[in-house]
């Protein structure tokens, strides 16, 4: 009797937690709209617009995608691409992306867009440990599904329309797509001898299951991945190297590694880096973005959009960047 | 894996739980201590664990072989005369003292060498090269996570027996998981074996109240810590991290800054932590009560990290008052001084190792040893000139029971505690000493320099109003009403809209995400 009571009792109570969780989860999701910024730019509460700018391009234009973090939108130039190729592409890199985050990234860009290829770089599978990973998969699942985590520091700049209009209009279109320009030099004097530094190069499994995800989830919408690791003195390593390597091989992602072969690009540490080494400047961009976007046209079917009259923006968009960075074409 | 992260208080904490639920009220203790293990090797290095097996296997066979020898005196006992009977006493006596003294050399040694030895090797080639050309080389050493927490309970286990307090426990697992408990491990409560040892290793159904009410202390914790406390090291660090670009009431704000954020960091930590236990239904020692509240230094410390205080009192000052030396020491005092002195002077010298020790414990550097001097000091000034201070309350016709006063005592010592912060909190003692200086110099009740140091003004105010809410808790537990408790009793539509707000407060306020920087537990660092 005692049992039964008891039982009826546990019943009860849990009935009472499923009821409190399932109260607090409608409210995410009831409030997260508000909280989301009405429009892609900054000025509206998205942090990095840069990478945010693929709202802006009209629907299913955009060829290649490429998602990574500071080192992605320091090297990779999709109007340089555009100029040399005629084909279209995006960089969504945010500084210290995860691979957790690129995941959500990719998933939302596949919203509005149909990439035919999408490049990851490779530098953000080097993570912490096992824990951290954890944290941040939990942490961007979280922010991804009750969008209030992500941007719940809006409650400063809250005004009467968040509360009116709960939809998001993004259409802002960024003219560099994703790239973000420096043509400063601070050279790095010992070249490549980073490679031999002792670091880190295992992949934690929490990444590993996440790449994968981000591998099915490109593969789901027609998508062809590639991997890239683009020059980088303060993280890549021989051992590293052979890391993605490996990984690569068994998932069977094509690599391409600018830290170990430069592709006689001409790429050289002491005039094509920014701050000694972490990040490229333009003319490293230059260099190593013409050797991929040869790459990906000779291996990839990519169309060449250049005297198609819808993708005339993208003629304006070259012009505009040029000519704003003072850059002769 | 800090107690404010994801993948403790979600993934860890709640599989944990699910597992301790489900298993056999007689292997609950092995889900714990697993879990224990499992968060510490997650939380630091894996080959770091073999200092807490050595410090849990050392104790654990000190306190047995305690144990033998005054098992060995009962049983003997009969068998001989008095005289007989007090030199095996004696000799037993010396035999246990050995038996500590080892254990105190394998623990308070690995505890000793791996976070003081750069900073006594430092002090003494600074004192000594010039005269004997001596450099004693710096270390790259690790330290083992919460060592200088389970340090404390381990030794406090061993001599609590070597007293007699209670016996040596034989079961291995109940010393360990006592040593390693998960939420205890990073920052306290330094918990007595008595007090939580049989509490972990009973095993105890699931409990509806313990589970809830162990959640919304979880809850409170989150909003100390990461709406009041993250937000307010926005503002000290801009200040502390630049301190000779300010002065005047800039210092004097961000030194209040840091008093709210060390307060709200240790205690909301102190709340997560009861919090996680309480969801085992095991109930730790409080280490905060409302110390901004307390008339005197004295009464502050009581207050204020608490079990730490206790620790000290019970194995630092006990252990030198009843020692020999100190005993002849307290002899000579009493036959060559007046009544005065002799009342003083063995209690401010007892005193001295322990706040030496309380400055050391909280870090390897000079700076910690001044922050326990500084204390030290004060109550030594506090206790000689406590005849003079009655002297003027009377001929000033002080009432010392009127709420004035209190009010006067309490004010004086937020002061004294604050200046305590600026040594806590600068980098050196000299840009302590700088910043205090600083705080006169141009010295206005401008009040908006607030909105220039790092931290916008709507900042500010959830800092501010954060404080007050705090304060209002307080000063509720002052009078004796758990609001906690109260709110238990109300409806539960009432009820659990309070709580839901709680977590949305928490949820939008919190100092996290982009923009904010990840602060790490302060006290995780000693």
């Amino acid at each position: 009797m005692e049992e039964k009571v008891d039982m009826k009792k546990h019943i009860l109570n849990i009935s009472k937690i499923v009821i409190f969780l399932s109260i607090c989860a409608f409210l995410l999701v009831y409030i997260s709209p508000i909280f989301v910024p009405k429009n892609n730019s900054n000025q509206s509460g998205i942090k990095y617009e840069n990478a945010r700018g693929f709202y802006g391009e009209n629907k299913n234009t955009v060829d290649v995608l490429a998602i990574g973090n500071s080192d992605l939108y320091s090297a990779m130039n999709p109007l340089q691409i555009w100029n040399e190729q005629g084909y279209t592409s995006y960089v969504c890199a945010e500084p210290q992306q995860s691979i957790f985050a690129a995941y959500y990234m990719l998933k939302e860009v596949l919203t509005c867009q149909k990439p035919k290829v999408v490049i990851l770089e490779v530098d953000e599978l080097f993570s912490k440990n096992e824990a951290e990973d954890i944290d941040e998969a939990i942490n961007n699942a979280l922010k991804y599904a009750f969008p209030l985590f992500e941007y719940h520091s809006r409650w400063k700049d809250l005004t009467v329309n968040d509360f009116q209009d709960r939809d998001p209009d993004y259409k802002t279109r960024m003219e560099s797509k994703g790239y973000i320009f420096h043509n400063n030099i601070k050279s790095n004097p010992d070249g490549f001898k980073y490679l031999a530094k002792n670091r880190n190069a295992s992949i934690t499994q929490t990444t590993q299951m996440y790449l994968k995800k981000f591998i099915d989830l490109a593969h789901d919408h027609g998508a062809e991945v590639m991997f890239v690791w683009f020059p980088s003195a303060t993280t890549a390593t021989t051992k590293r190297h052979e890391s993605v390597q490996r990984l690569s091989k068994s998932l069977n992602i094509p690599f391409i590694d600018f830290n170990i072969d430069q592709f006689d690009t001409g790429f050289d540490w002491q005039t094509d880096t920014r701050d000694g080494g972490n990040h490229l400047n333009y003319s490293g961009a230059s260099k190593i973005t013409k050797f991929l976007g040869q790459y990906l046209k000779e291996n990839y079917e990519l169309t060449d959009h250049r005297d198609n009259p819808k993708y005339v923006q993208w003629n304006k968009d070259y012009q505009t960047f040029m000519k704003k960075n003072k850059l002769h074409y | 894996m800090a107690y404010t992260t994801y993948v403790y208080l979600i993934l860890f904490l709640g599989s944990t739980f699910l597992f301790y639920t489900v298993f056999p009220k007689k292997y609950k203790w092995i889900v714990l201590l697993s879990a224990s293990y499992l968060y510490y090797i997650a939380a630091s290095r894996l080959w770091l664990v073999i200092f807490i097996l050595l410090t849990t296997l050392s104790v654990y066979l000190s306190a047995i072989w305690l144990n033998r020898i005054n098992d060995l005196f009962t049983s003997v006992k009969k068998l001989l005369d008095r005289q007989q009977k007090k030199e095996f006493k004696e000799k037993l006596l010396w035999q246990k003292k050995m038996v500590v003294i080892l254990m105190l050399l394998i623990n308070l040694g690995a505890l000793v060498f791996l976070k003081y030895y750069n900073f006594f090797a430092d002090v003494l080639n600074f004192a000594l090269f010039d005269f004997l050309n001596i450099h004693i080389p710096m270390l790259k050493l690790f330290l083992p996570l919460g060592i200088s927490f389970y340090t404390l309970q381990a030794i406090s286990y061993v001599i609590d027996v070597y007293r007699g307090k209670y016996k040596a426990d034989r079961n291995f697992g109940r010393v360990a998981l006592f040593l390693t408990f998960f939420p205890t491990i990073v920052e306290g409560p330094i918990a007595r074996y008595d007090q939580v040892a049989h509490q972990l290793y009973e095993g105890h159904s699931f409990h509806y109240e313990n589970l809830t009410q162990g959640t919304q202390l979880i809850l409170w914790g989150m909003f100390k810590k990461i709406v009041i406390a993250d937000r307010a090291n926005m503002l000290v660090n801009f200040v502390f991290g630049d301190y000779l670009k300010f002065s005047g009431i800039s210092v004097v704000f961000a030194i209040i800054f840091y008093t709210i954020q060390l307060y709200t960091e240790f205690s909301g930590a102190m709340d997560i932590v009861r919090g996680s236990a309480q969801i085992f239904s095991v109930h730790l020692p409080d280490n905060f009560k409302q110390p901004f509240f307390a008339k005197s230094i004295n009464e502050f410390w009581q207050r204020w990290h608490i079990t730490l205080g206790a620790w000290l009192r019970d194995y630092v000052f006990y252990s030198v008052s009843l020692s020999n030396p100190f005993k002849k020491f307290n002899h000579f005092v009493r036959n060559h001084c007046n009544e005065y002195l002799s009342k003083l002077l063995p209690a401010t010298t007892a005193l001295f190792f322990v706040w030496i020790c309380n400055g050391l414990w909280h870090g390897a550097s000079m700076k910690y040893v001044m922050y326990g001097m500084y204390y030290y000091i004060i109550m030594v000034i506090g206790m000689f000139m406590e005849p003079v201070f009655y002297k003027v309350k009377n001929a000033l016709h002080i009432n010392k029971e009127t709420r004035y006063f209190h009010i006067f005592q309490v004010l004086r010592t937020v002061l004294i505690v604050n200046i305590g912060m600026l040594i806590f909190r600068a980098d050196t003692l000299s840009s302590a000493f700088h910043m205090f200086i600083s705080c006169f110099d141009n010295f206005n009740f401008d009040i908006s320099v607030l909105a220039h140091l790092g931290l916008s003004v709507n900042d500010i105010m959830v800092v501010l109003i954060g404080t007050i809410v705090v304060f209002i808790v307080g000063l509720f537990k002052e009078k004796g009403i758990e609001i906690r408790k109260s709110i238990a009793k109300w409806n539960i539509v009432p009820r659990w809209t309070f709580y839901i707000v709680g977590l949305f407060v928490v949820i939008i306020f919190g100092a996290y995400g982009r923009g904010y920087d990840i602060v790490s537990f302060i006290y995780a660092q000693f």
